[in-house]
């Protein structure tokens, strides 16, 4: 059986997981500026641990994903230094830190599902596989779909992500009174913080968390070898240069969405030392594919357009297996032109027919 | 509104069947509430997706830059911001005008939605929108309330000098004109955050800014929107040499691109406020850029970008113009 444990608000369970603090880096939602961002624990002062409550309960995701915590935007692999006439090499192996990462949603997390066949896969991506076995997710879970989640029909399972190591459920507020918050460990890493914090005061260990989830509605998934026929016949069409004619081709979509994992590997030198580092890249960018040389491959926005729809919709199903999707919106809700995965789904014919 | 759209689209479909025209740019309804998206009508079934509203934000100039558009001969719809930036594109030869057939709209302003979404206790997928003579007046399933416009409309609109491109200048004009809202406010007044940052000391300053573009992703939306951000090639974009480094996690190249982009773009800025807009982030570029307009009319004299025809005050040197640097270099 899971074990649980209680704690009454929001702002309660963050003090107490302060007295963590030593052995963990920390990482929750909280909103600075009208602007949801991941901030250590440490950092986040005491008038803004109500955002923090208001993010999690929040059916819908928070502006940023949490992948970045397992992919950061940059780091470091290498580094080298000029010494006479050679150059010295170093691995920078980092071991990194426990961390726990509180506030992301189900869809969230299940994106690893995505990037773990990717990284995971041999060669591994070791830098990955570190930070993926030294974090810790605490996933609040939801309770029905926010404007533009579509996580069911990615198979997400809102309220009870498989790939969590804790799930943080809010029992039902009354008017002004909430029961509490529940911490339930899933993983063996998660059940094991949840019996460390079972320790501390102002947590209790109880027998079960609420069953929130009312008489589930049945959405059908979206099956991702119909989807990947249909995306197939789409190749030529007139509808990636009609999104072209709108795409701003920014990076939004593709750093804003869980399951994008594109990067570029780049040298900072300065006075005969540096570092080789990757960092995150976008398709959507022109120069993404630009070789030495000159040649792009794809040499138009309408080209780069149909490259990110089809590596979700059907490259992805090809090599792994799944839609390289979950759902989460972030696109729909982010674009500045509205080009959403949605978009591209109701062109080849609705959810409705891609089962 | 309403009007405009329905003019619209009879001017579009008759440019559209005569071959006046390949493309109408022009706006249609995107897929969340109050959202507007550029949309390029290419045929006669297209027609009846154009409107025009108080969402129409993007500045369409741009695309035209995009070889999708290069050799077409395309209709363009122009708010007053928007017929600033391509004229700084048509004096720059980067356009033919010869290529163009331009749909200048009466333009009111554009409501801002991150204010719109303060005022109510709900998600916009939630409201409905009243556009009264004097208020608006937005209501949901939780509540009501009636706002004037000054509260909902985006700063620079109600800075806006220029909310209409002059007759002689395009090839036809939609709607009457008007303004959402009578009250006079001065660039400062609409601005007002700049008044608060300048009384800030230094460190007070740099850590304002730095907790701001702390959080930037460098997606480039804020440059790629931009209707005046034109290089062919961007200094950003360079490869060889690459004056920005990769790293999206420095601060200091955050502060690098956008110190940079805003002294670029200090005496282009039309005022149309899309960099802010795009960011996901939040992040105040409109401040940014418009304390350096400030600043340039403050030792250069008043100058409009995409309206007055002398040069811009930054492309050309007098003897006598004023060094703010000379004091510290001596
Ligand atoms: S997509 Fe699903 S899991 Fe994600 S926030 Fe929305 S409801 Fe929650
Ligand atoms: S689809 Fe939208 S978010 Fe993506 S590059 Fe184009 S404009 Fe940017
Ligand atoms: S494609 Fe869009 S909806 Fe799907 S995971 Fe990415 S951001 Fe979320
Ligand atoms: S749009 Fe915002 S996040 Fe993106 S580069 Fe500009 S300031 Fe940074
Ligand atoms: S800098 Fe911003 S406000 Fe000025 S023209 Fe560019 S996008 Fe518009």
């Amino acid at each position: 059986m899971n074990t649980v444990v209680k704690c009454h608000s929001v702002p309660k369970l963050l003090e107490v997981l302060k007295e963590l603090t030593d052995d963990y880096q920390i990482y929750c939602p909280v909103k600075q500026d009208d602007t949801e961002t991941f901030l250590p624990l440490e950092q986040i002062e005491q008038d803004e641990l109500l955002t923090v409550g208001e993010i999690l309960s929040k059916n819908e995701p928070p502006l940023y994903s949490i992948k970045s915590f397992l992919f950061p935007n940059s780091e470091v692999y290498l580094k080298f230094r000029r010494n006479h006439d050679k150059v010295d090499f170093t691995v920078h192996s980092q071991q990194p830190e426990p961390t726990i990462v509180i506030g992301g949603k189900p869809c969230d997390v299940e994106s690893f599902d995505m990037i773990d066949k990717v990284f995971l896969q041999e060669p591994v991506d070791t830098f990955y596989k570190q930070k993926r076995e030294q974090t810790i997710f605490i996933t609040s879970i939801c309770t029905s779909k926010g404007p533009n989640c579509m996580c069911e029909e990615f198979g997400v399972d809102k309220s009870e992500p498989k790939l969590s190591d804790i799930l943080l459920i809010e029992s039902e507020k009354t008017e002004e009174k909430s029961d509490g918050i529940y911490l339930k460990g899933v993983s063996e890493k998660g059940t094991k913080l949840i019996e460390r914090l079972a320790e501390l005061d102002g947590l209790q260990k109880v027998d079960n968390s609420p069953n929130l989830i009312e008489d589930k509605e049945e959405i059908e998934k979206l099956c991702p070898e119909a989807i990947k026929d249909k995306m197939e016949k789409l190749y030529d069409s007139d509808i990636w240069e009609d999104l072209a004619m709108r795409c701003l081709g920014c990076g939004i979509c593709t750093y804003y969405c869980p399951t994008c994992h594109c990067y570029d590997i780049n040298d900072y030198s300065r006075k005969g030392e540096g570092v080789r580092y990757r960092s995150w890249d976008s398709c959507m960018f022109s120069d993404f594919t630009n070789m030495a040389g000159g040649h792009n491959p794809r040499p138009t926005k309408a080209d780069r357009i149909k490259n990110r729809f089809f590596h979700k919709l059907n490259y992805f199903v090809k090599q792994q297996g799944p839609l390289a999707c979950v759902g989460c919106g972030r696109c729909a809700k982010n674009c500045p032109v509205g080009i959403s995965l949605n978009t591209v789904l109701q062109k080849i014919g609705g959810q409705n027919n891609g089962k | 509104m309403r009007n405009i759209t329905n003019e619209l689209r009879e001017i579009a479909e008759d440019l559209l069947e005569s071959k006046k025209v390949d493309v109408v740019l022009g706006y249609a309804k995107g897929e969340q509430p109050y959202q507007s998206v550029p949309f390029a009508a290419k045929k006669k079934e297209d027609v009846e997706n154009l409107i025009f509203d108080i969402f129409s934000y993007s500045s369409l100039s741009k695309y035209l830059l995009d070889d999708m558009y290069r050799g077409k001969k395309v209709a363009l719809v122009l708010k007053g911001c928007d017929y600033r930036g391509l004229k700084i594109m048509l004096d720059e030869s980067r356009v033919d005008r010869d290529d163009l057939y331009l749909i200048g709209v009466e333009c009111r302003g554009v409501l801002e939605k991150s204010k719109l979404k303060k005022k109510i206790d709900a998600t916009l997928f939630e409201t409905t929108l009243d556009l009264k003579e004097d208020k608006l007046a937005i209501s949901s399933s939780k509540e009501n309330v009636e706002v004037p416009y000054e509260d909902v409309l985006s700063p620079y609109c109600l800075a806006c000098e220029f909310s209409t491109p002059h007759k002689e200048e395009v090839d036809i004009i939609l709607g009457e004109p008007g303004k959402m809202t009578n009250k006079e406010l001065t660039t400062d007044e609409c601005f007002a955050e700049i008044g608060q940052i300048e009384k800030m000391d230094e460190e007070q300053r740099f850590e304002y800014w730095k907790k701001q573009l702390n959080r930037c992703k460098r997606c480039y939306s804020c440059r790629n929107a931009c209707p005046v951000c034109t290089c062919r090639v961007c200094l950003f974009d360079r490869e060889n040499p690459s004056y920005l480094d990769s790293d999206t996690s420095q601060l200091a190249q955050h502060q690098f691109y956008h110190v940079i982009r805003a002294f670029h773009i200090s005496d282009r800025c039309v005022g149309c406020g899309q960099c802010s807009r795009v960011c996901p982030e939040n992040i105040p570029l409109h401040l940014l850029n418009q304390k350096l307009i400030k600043e340039l009319n403050k030792f250069y004299g008043s100058y409009l970008p995409g309206v007055d025809e002398q040069p811009a005050p930054l492309s050309f040197a007098k003897a006598d113009d004023p060094d703010p640097f000379e004091k510290e270099e001596k």
